[in-house]
Parts: C-alpha cells; structure tokens; sequence
C-alpha cells in the first residue's frame, strides 16, 4: 500500500483510546476497510493524470466528490466512535478536498490538448504545404514552358534578321548587276521586296508571340503571388497556433502542475496526511512528466516537419524551391545575350533607303530614273522593316524585366527569412 | 339568493349561569419554525378582546400574572388554551379586565415586536332565544337557524371561522395558501354574512362582517405599478420573433434595392469555382455574390482557423469565422437570444458578400482535402432559425462601419424598436436580494448560465453519533444539479409567462450565523479551517399578478399560490458572496 502513513496514524491512535475491546475491535476494522477504499480511491484518481487523448478533469471531479462524501459517511456508520470519529471524518474530509481541487488535473488536461493539437496542426500544415509546393511547382513549370517560347521567338526573331539581312543585300545585289548589264528591273526589285517584307512580317509575329508570352509570364506571376500570400498566412496562422501549443506553452503547464502538487502537502492536518499526501503528490508528478514527454515529442516531431517552413526564418532550400532563381537567372541571361545580338542586326544604316544607296548597295552606275525607280520601289519595304525592327528592339530592351517582375513576388518570401 | 327568515323571538333575560370569567379566545401551537408556543388561533365574536388590536396568529408570552413558562406553554396553561386555572390563580372574575402580552411576528422571522392588550373577561353564557334554542347572543340567529341557506348557523360560523383563521394567520403559515383560490371561497360566505346583517344585525353580525372584510383585505395583497419595460420579458419568444422577421424581410428588400441603385446589386455565386492557383481569377474579384444558404455547422475546422463553407465538388467559397468582418454576425446572434427568444437553436444562414483578392487555402484534415478556395468579406446575411424558419433577423455587418462615429449601430435589423428587458448581472457583492433579483432577471432574460451560478455548492450538514452531533460544510454539495436545474427552469419560466408578471424581494432577515468552526470539533485539529463561518438568511419573495378582469388598464397586486415559493434561503461563506440554498421553482 503507497498511501498507508495515514492508516496507520489513525491504527496508532485508535490504539491510544482505551476503548472496550469490542468496541475498539469494530472501529479498528472499520477503519482498515476505509483504508482500502482510500488506497483505492487514491489510485483512481492518479489514473487520471496519465497520458491519454481525453480531457479527465470532469471525471476528477466526479472521483473526487464521491471520495470527499465517502470519506464521512464511512465513519457516521461507526457511531460508537464519539468525537474522535467524527474528528477523523472531518479531516478525511478535508484530505480528499484538497485532492478535489488540484489544479494538477487541468494542466495535464492542457498538455493533452496541445499533444492532440500539435498532431493535428501537423497534418493540416503538412497539407497545406503540399498543396502550395505543388501549385507553386505548377506555375513555374508554366512559367518556364512559357519563358523557353519566348526565348524561341527572340532566337526567331535573330535568325530572321540576320537571314533578312544576308538576303536582301545579295538579292539586292543581284537586282542591280541584271539592272546595270542587262536593264531588267521589276522582277528583280519584286524579289528584294518580297524578302524585306517577309521579314517584317515575321518580326511582327515574333512581337506579338513575345507581347503575348510576357503578358502570359505577369498573369502566371500574378498566381504565384498568390501562392506567396497564402504560405505567408499560413506561416501567420502556425505562428498563432504556437502562442498557445508552443513548447514554452507545454512547459508552463507542467510547471504549474507541478507547482500546485508542491503546495498539496502544506494543506493536510495531520502528519499521515501529509506523508500521504506527499507520496501522492511524488507519483502524481511522475505521471505528469509522462504526459509532459508526449507533448514533447510531439511538438518536435511538428518542429523537425515544420521549422524552417512555417515558422522559423525560411530555409534556404524552401526558398529556393519556391523562388526558383536559378532557373530565372539563366533566361535573364540567355536573354540579354540574345538582346547583344540584335544590335548588330538590321542596323539603321543597313536599312536605311535613299536614291544613292539602298540596303547598303550603292545605286551609282544606274541612271537617274531607274535610282528612282528602286528607292520608290524598296523605300516603302525598308521603312516598315525598320519599324517592326525598332519596335522589337524596344520591346525586348531590357533582357532583366523577368527578374524584375518577379523582385515584388520574391519580396513575399525575402521577408520570411 | 334564498328568503331570509325572520328574527326569532326570545325570552328575555335567560342565562347560563357562568360567573366566571373567559378571555373567549382560542390558543394553539405555533407550527413556525424555531418556535414553540402558542399562538392565538381565534377571538370569539362576543371576546373581550375583539377590538382590541389583540390578531389571529400573535404569539402568546404572558398575561398579568407574569411572563408564561415553557411547561406553561407545554402544558397549555395558558389564556385561551387551559385558561380555567390561570384565570382563577389570577382571581379574576367576569368583568374584570385582564392584560396578555403577546409578540408579533415580521414578515421574515427573527424576534417579534412586543405588544399588550387589556380587555374584560366575559361570562362564558350560552344564549337561547324564545323557543329555547341556542342562539348567538341577543341579537343574533339561533344555531339551528338556516336562513334559507342549505347550513344551519352553526355549522356555517364553523366553516368561515376555520377559513377567515387559515387566512388570517398569514400567507406564510400555512402550505399551499393561495390568495385566489381563498377569495373566492370566502365569496361564498358573502351572502351569509349580509343575510346576517340584515335580518340580525348585532354583535354576532358585526363581528362576522369585521372577521370577512378583515380577511378578504389579507387576501387582497397590495397593489403595484407594473411598467410596459417590467412587462417586456413577456414578448420574448413569438412575439417578438414576429416583430424583427418583418423587420429583417423590410430591411433585406432595402438592402437588396439599395445595392442596386447604386450599381453595386448582387448576383449569385458563380458556380464551379475557380482554382485562384490555376486561373485568373481577378475579374471575380470584388464582384458581390449572394451565397447559397448553409447551416451553422456547415463549418470546416482547422487549427486555428473555422470557415464557413460554401460548395463541395464544384469548388469552395469560404468566409473566415475570425475575420473582423463576421463579428458582428455573432453580436448580431447574441442578442437576439437575448433580447428576443432565448430559445433560438440552430440557424440557417444566408450570406452576401464580396470576393476578396487573396484566395484561401483550407484544409480538412478528417476527410483528408486541401482547396483553395475563393475567399468572401460578408457584407450582410440572414438568419433563419432551423426549426421555426418563421423567426429570422438579417445582419447589415457595414452598418457600424458606415454610422456616424458615437452613432448606436442596431445589431440587427429592428433592435432599436425592442425595448430593452435588463441584463442579469451577478456580482460578487450584491446582497441577499441583489441575488434574488439577479436570478428573477436570469429567468424572464432566459441565462440559464448566470441562474445555475446563483445557487450555492456547498451545504452545512449535521454529522450525528451517539454522544452528539457536530456541524460541517460539505463544500461537494449541488444545491441544484443540472438536471433538476432544468425542471425548476422550466416551471418558473412557465408561470413567468402565466399568471406571474412579476417578482420582489418583499423582506430579508438579519443574518445568522449556522456554522462557526470555532464551535465545532474540526476546530481542535485545524488551525485555519474554510470556511470558518457560514451565514444565513432569509428572504420573503412577492408574486405579482394581474388583478380583476380585462376590462380598463390593467392593474396588478402581491398575491400567492399553493405552487409559488415565497420563502428562500441564502447563505454565504465566510464574507463571500451570498448564494441561494433552496432548490425550488418560483
């Protein structure tokens, strides 16, 4: 028996009485049936405070009420006792208050609910985080299918430039041989016309493809974005759960668990209360630490997923996942060596269109019509070429604006570091 | 009304020959707690005592031969009770006058008020009329007459004098006493009493006409201004479920319409619902939507977050239990349980509201899904009760928002019409009847909560052995455990809704003190027992209720019942605050 320095206390008293024999026969065996009954009680009660999924502070309350009631009833049925029972009920009474109102069950009962809620949070973030991850995998898979087609138009529109040019001087040049030796003009002209506004139309397309992919890349932008705010809210949210199912959080409960067993000793009248009521308080603390432990565990299994995801400054390696610089870094390159190659091509000077030179081949040796006949016929497709030239060379200026545009995205994520 | 008789003749001058004196009362045993004694039951229509100011139910202590002795009192040796002895100890005779002392009781127990009154002793004569029949005095009927009533006089004086004691001896002596029910049997006796003044007016007469009007007057209670905010609890529940349904349909069409005008109307919420991950959802966004109607449990839970849910397979909308935006929707709820039917369960509820940029990403961990759902700032919503769709209150959550700052804002639509019932507030200082009213409050308001919270947990009990007993306070005790905490509920809150307007606290006793540890043996083994002290007292509780027909304004008065409990305890421990012990419907 743990909890038997009060029997006994109560055994040596009885002794102490001088009772008839008979009389003082009943009470003894009364009093070592109570003692059974408390044992028991005293058990049960414990019971409560082990680690478990329930809250069991009702029940503790329950348990201890009818251990309160029992504790004088037990001796109103000993009526021989005198005052001396009826002392040894009130202080009975009085032992099993105390137990009753131990704050000791409802931080164990506050342990148990961080350990359920540390084991659910962790499924729902753990979700979450899949779902974000993999959305996030998505738009950047479109973002990179998107970015390599851009990518090809600008090599498209290089390639087109390059053959334009390469083209049309030589068709140029053939045109003026057949127009200085033989006098043939127009079809020859047709020709160079047909390559420069081929070209034109090409680059055009190439614009409009690449308007419409960069168009593309800011709505997908935009969707990650939204991914962005939404890990940033679940970051906010953990960080909420946390003030209350935090380590430091479980480590108070045990602590004041702990606290209010380390006063239940001080409030018993007699010593075999308070022995017994230290025992109790020693095994009630070990079951506490049990609890404590599960909570424990759980918090860092929910740490070791979580940290550094959802709380914590963000890892580099969900940064990266996430942010995916690398990949931008390489298209922000290919293309600002792409750009480096426009500027070689289709210079003005190359398109530039007078009555003396065209397409860089001088017209001299050609009489003044047949001067004028070309420049009217090559001026109008010269022009336009270099329209649709320059306005591509505009729109694809600055190879940077990916990482630019995705600067405001990124500063989501650069704040959770 | 049957014939009256006439008068019967009588001779003259023949009497009994009774010389000595009698006080002509009757004296009974107190039956009040605490008390033993004897009280006076009845003063006969031809006492000395009649007129005297000596009542029907005083405490008999002494007369002028001294204070009376408890074997006295046990032995019944006292005036109106074994009086032959005392009266002749005293050596009185008819005629002389005698002086009994008697103690009057407050309403609420505790020492009485000390009174005396003389009166003559009287011959204790038995009066025939001409045809030697026994009559009641000179003037008054014979006992065998019946006056074309279906008793004789005898029989009948018997009946209103056993009844006009039962009421004269108080509301509070007796169980059952109900003021209504008594009244009208003392109508009955009316008739009699005028057939007596009419045919035999005299002593016999005046005495029956003083002892009827006496006790109709005991049984009238007193009168009391009851205000249309005293009365308001009463609409709690249909009928002023009716008014804020009208309201709400008024207020939900002026919205609607509102809306509208200004270009801003709303559309159902478009189904399927997009993937804000996968599509573009940006000219979905600020769009105002009127969402399909859910429950209130229609909820997904997460950690830290509960969403009211709005689709299933074809994509989510989502409105954020937390957001600051909904507060007023649980405000709105709040007080119409409160101010309108306390009895308001489950809800239906229809939401309007705007889609917000950031989408939302929720997840339900029992069926295992994670969505991403199109978050939705309510803007305004109806609420229908589940079981009575006729009762529903509609919610403008901007109104605070768009009111004048300092400006009271209606929680919902109609509130500002209600008038306001009172909150039940149990403090921890509030006296005896501070307690009383705050639970009277609790039953019309409908805070079963704050009712349970005004009963005590704790019960001073006696411990009993065969050299004694000794008092303890069982602090495990349940004055009213939940269960039996819903049947008083019930019934009071019935009867409030009944015959009973209203409740007061009529008096309160001094404070006794019913357990002192200093007096008990827990004293010898604890130093600083809790609690040290517990107090009582006792409180006398008024029903109200409307009195006299519907005709004209209505008027109320006190009155009681045999099922209304006027008599409370209260207790407290030590200085703590003061609970109710008596586990007992109103």
């Amino acid at each position: 028996m743990a909890f038997d320095k009060r029997p006994k206390e109560l055994l040596d008293a009885l002794a102490e009485l001088e009772l008839e024999a008979k009389k003082a026969e009943t009470i003894r065996r009364g009093l070592e049936s109570y003692a059974r009954a408390r044992e028991g009680r005293l058990h049960n009660l414990l019971e409560l405070l082990e680690p478990g999924k329930k809250p069991n502070l009702k029940v503790w309350l329950d348990k201890g009420m009818a251990a309160i009631r029992d504790a004088h009833d037990a001796f109103a049925k000993l009526d021989e006792g005198n005052a001396w029972l009826a002392g040894v009920a009130t202080q009975e009474h009085r032992f099993f208050f105390r137990i009753y109102r131990l704050g000791a069950v409802a931080h164990r009962d506050k342990m148990v609910a961080q350990t359920l809620n540390l084991e659910q949070a962790m499924k729902e973030f753990e979700n979450k985080w899949g779902k974000i991850r993999d959305s996030d995998k998505r738009i950047d898979e479109r973002l990179k299918k998107t970015a390599e087609e851009y990518d090809k138009m600008l090599v498209e529109a290089a390639r087109c430039a390059s053959a334009t040019e390469k083209q049309a001087r030589e068709r140029m040049l053939d045109s003026f041989e057949k127009a200085l030796n033989l006098g043939v003009r127009g079809a020859q002209l047709g020709a160079v016309g047909k390559v420069l506004q081929l070209a034109t139309k090409t680059i055009k397309m190439c614009l409009d493809q690449t308007k419409a992919r960069r168009l593309e890349i800011f709505a997908l932008l935009s969707r990650e974005e939204q991914v962005f705010t939404t890990f940033k809210e679940t970051r906010e949210i953990v960080a909420e759960f946390l003030e209350d199912n935090g380590y430091p959080m479980i480590k108070d409960a045990l602590d004041d668990g702990e606290d209010a067993l380390d006063d239940l000793a001080k409030g018993m009248i007699t010593d075999g209360q308070k022995a017994d009521a230290a025992e109790f308080a020693k095994e009630a603390r070990d079951e506490l630490g049990k609890v404590f432990s599960a909570a424990e565990r759980q918090y860092k299994d929910f740490a070791r997923k979580h940290e550094h995801l959802f709380f914590g400054p963000l890892g580099g390696s969900y940064m990266q996942e996430l942010a995916e610089n690398d990949d931008w870094k390489r298209f922000s390159r290919s293309w600002k060596d792409h750009r480096r190659d426009f500027d070689d091509l289709l210079r003005e000077r190359t398109l530039a269109a007078s009555d003396r030179k065209i397409l860089e081949v001088s017209l001299d040796g050609l009489d003044d019509e047949a001067r004028r006949e070309v420049y009217n016929t090559l001026r109008a497709a010269c022009a336009d070429l270099l329209k649709a030239w320059n306005a591509w060379k505009d729109f694809t200026k600055d190879p940077e604006w990916i990482l630019d545009s995705r600067e405001d995205v990124q500063s989501i994520l650069k704040a959770l570091r | 009304m049957l014939a009256c008789a006439g008068a019967s003749p009588r001779r003259a001058g023949e009497w009994v020959d009774m010389a000595a004196g009698h006080s002509k009362l009757r004296a009974a045993r107190d039956v009040r707690e605490g008390y033993e004694g004897r009280r006076v039951a009845w003063i006969d229509w031809d006492s000395g005592f009649r007129g005297s100011g000596l009542r029907v139910g005083d405490r008999l202590v002494g007369d002028s031969g001294g204070d009376y002795s408890p074997e006295a009192v046990d032995a019944g040796a006292v005036i109106g009770a074994s009086e032959g002895g005392r009266i002749g100890d005293l050596g009185l005779e008819a005629g002389q006058t005698i002086t009994l002392h008697v103690e009057r009781q407050p309403a609420i127990g505790g020492p009485g008020e000390r009174l005396s009154f003389t009166a003559p002793l009287v011959e204790n004569r038995t009066t025939r009329d001409a045809e030697g029949r026994r009559a009641f005095g000179e003037d008054g009927p014979a006992h065998g007459e019946k006056g074309g009533f279906t008793y004789a006089y005898s029989s009948w004086y018997e009946k209103f004098r056993d009844l006009v004691e039962t009421v004269l001896l108080g509301w509070d002596y007796t169980a059952g006493y109900d003021t209504r029910r008594l009244g009208e049997r003392l109508e009955e006796h009316r008739a009699r009493v005028e057939h007596l003044e009419a045919n035999y007016p005299g002593a016999f007469a005046r005495a029956a006409r003083e002892d009827l009007d006496a006790a109709l007057a005991a049984l009238a209670g007193e009168a009391r201004e009851l205000t249309e905010a005293d009365l308001e609890y009463r609409k709690l529940g249909d009928v002023r479920g009716a008014q804020i349904s009208e309201a709400a349909d008024r207020a939900l069409a002026a919205y609607l319409a509102a809306a509208e005008g200004a270009g801003a109307g709303f559309v159902d919420a478009p189904f399927p619902v997009p993937n804000a991950f996968e599509v573009d959802v940006s000219e979905l966004v600020g769009r105002r939507i009127r969402l399909p109607e859910i429950g209130d449990r229609d909820l997904l839970l997460e950690a830290k977050r509960s969403w009211y849910r709005f689709g299933r397979s074809q994509g989510l909308y989502v409105i954020s239990r937390q957001d600051p935006a909904t507060r007023p929707l649980f405000r709105a709820v709040d007080e119409y349980i409160e101010k309108v039917d306390p009895n308001v369960g489950r809800r239906r509820l229809t939401f309007f509201g705007a889609i917000e940029p950031i989408p939302a990403l929720v997840s339900d961990v029992r069926r295992s899904q994670t969505e991403v759902a199109l978050r939705v700032r309510p803007l305004a919503a109806l609420v229908t009760d589940h079981e009575r769709p006729e009762h529903r209150l509609f919610v403008d959550m901007e109104a605070g928002a768009s009111a004048a700052e300092g400006a009271p804002v209606e929680a919902f639509a109609g509130e500002a019409a209600l008038l306001a019932v009172g909150r039940p507030e149990l403090t921890p200082e509030l006296d005896p009847a501070g307690v009383m009213r705050a639970l009277f409050a609790c039953l019309k308001l409908g805070d079963f909560d704050t009712f349970l919270a005004c009963f005590a947990t704790w019960k001073v009990r006696r411990h009993y052995d065969r050299a004694g007993s000794s008092s303890y306070v069982d602090l495990s005790w349940v004055t009213l455990n939940e269960r039996d905490a819903v049947s008083v509920w019930d019934s009071s809150r019935r009867e409030l809704l009944a015959d009973v307007c209203g409740l007061e606290v009529a008096a309160v006793s001094e404070p006794e003190v019913v357990f002192d540890a200093a007096n008990e043996p827990i004293a010898a083994f604890d130093p600083a027992p809790e609690p040290a002290k517990v107090e009582r007292v006792r409180v006398l509780v008024n029903h109200i209720g409307r009195a006299g027909d519907g005709d004209g304004p209505p008027r109320y008065r006190t009155f009681a019942g045999g099922k209304y409990h006027r008599k409370w305890t209260l207790e407290r421990l030590d200085d703590g605050p003061w609970r109710v012990t008596s586990a007992q419907p109103i």
